[in-house]
């Protein structure tokens, strides 16, 4: 039996509740060594099902045409992920404001056929880039 | 001689012209700064009390024959966000065009700008779509139905001004490709209006199906562009500065 929703967005929460402060950490330290903050691009390529945990397989991808930016993927910024089953894709993203940079993550889960999401951001738009579990829709088709 | 008439040759003797699109202008991002995509830059505003673009992801800047543009990458899933959301909302007639460029990407659909949060908030988005090589536009009333409406045959891998007009008054949208003629549909009910803020390039929350290809200077106007002002803004073949819109005299 599918555990219950709640149950599935307190496993999620737990989960990054322990990885947040870590990710934290080395934003600062890639800030520090690069200049930026560092942006990852989605864990999974397809979201975690359900009471899934799937391994994470797009640990190796990185941004492409920012010829600029020194590309670093999960394994060598998170390398906790690596070869550990999740209950939820990860995405970091990054953003210049007038008041300056700052980054937010995001936890995606397909929970019976929806796709669900939460963020937590940092920096000078941390409130506008945090939300709670929402829905997210794809274009009329 | 009184104090009214003293204000009034102060203030009152010289009738400021009607401009024929700045007088309704509600913003106007060139998105000409530049950016080699080691950093975000954010996008300024024409109107300075208005929202600048934040740069998601880093979109760097392709040296176009005109100036810089915003050459996104879908895979990157890179779009700008601003905080503007009354002024793109749906509850009176407005024009919102810009000028795009789309890039085959993979995706099916790529979304150019949207007052659409891609979660439970939407209202309006542009959108291109690859097989059928044409924008369209669709918005959602309150019922959560959704009217949608193409423009003409619009090549991918060339630049193109796209323009939208919610005609609430006359319950439609319409979109305009290359400043030709309008297709609209009939849209029935209430358009919805939720807290969603306008978007480039992308939905503001969902960042699937974020735009590949270029995209340049986005403008917006209270009501809608006369057709020699629109006429005017394609005319040039690239974007015009918004010096160039503070001459323009119709």
């Amino acid at each position: 039996m599918t555990m219950t929703l709640p149950a599935k967005k307190d496993r999620v929460n737990t989960k990054l509740a322990a990885l947040w402060p870590v990710l934290v950490a080395r934003q600062d330290d890639y800030l520090a060594a690069h200049g930026r903050y560092w942006q990852g691009l989605l864990t999974h390529g397809i979201l975690p099902i359900d009471d899934d945990d799937p391994l994470p397989d797009q640990l190796a991808r990185t941004p492409k045409e920012q010829p600029g930016v020194h590309v670093q993927d999960w394994r060598a910024m998170l390398p906790e992920l690596d070869g550990k089953p999740l209950p939820m894709a990860l995405q970091v993203h990054t953003y210049g404001a007038p008041d300056g940079d700052g980054w937010w993550a995001e936890a995606h889960i397909l929970y019976q056929g929806i796709h669900r999401r939460r963020m937590k951001g940092a920096g000078p738009l941390a409130a506008r880039f945090t939300r709670g579990w929402h829905k997210v829709f794809d274009p009329v088709l | 001689m009184s104090m009214m008439q003293i204000g009034l040759g102060i203030w009152g003797s010289t009738p400021r012209s009607i401009h024929p699109i700045l007088d309704a202008m509600t913003v106007y991002w060139e998105i000409d700064e530049f950016s080699d995509g080691s950093s975000a830059v954010a996008r300024a505003n024409s109107f300075p009390k208005r929202s600048a673009l934040v740069d998601i992801n880093t979109v760097p800047s392709y040296a176009d024959a005109w100036g810089n543009v915003a050459a996104l990458t879908a895979a990157n899933a890179e779009k700008f966000a601003s905080t503007e959301s009354s002024i793109f909302a749906a509850t009176a007639d407005r024009e919102i065009w810009l000028w795009a460029r789309p890039s085959a990407s993979g995706a099916s659909i790529d979304v150019v700008a949207s007052k659409d949060d891609g979660s439970t908030n939407r209202d309006w988005s542009i959108q291109y779509e690859f097989a059928s090589e044409k924008f369209r536009a669709v918005i959602f009333n309150t019922s959560n139905n959704n009217f949608v409406v193409y423009s003409t045959v619009a090549a991918k891998d060339t630049w193109h001004l796209v323009s939208l007009r919610l005609d609430i008054t006359g319950s439609r949208i319409g979109i305009s490709v290359d400043a030709g003629a309008y297709t609209y549909t009939t849209v029935t009910g209430t358009p919805r209006q939720t807290i969603s803020n306008f978007s480039v390039g992308g939905y503001e929350l969902n960042n699937s199906y974020t735009f590949d290809g270029r995209l340049a200077a986005c403008g917006a106007v209270n009501g809608f562009l006369a057709p020699a002002s629109l006429s005017w803004l394609y005319s040039a073949g690239r974007p015009r500065t918004f010096v160039e819109i503070q001459s323009f005299t119709g």
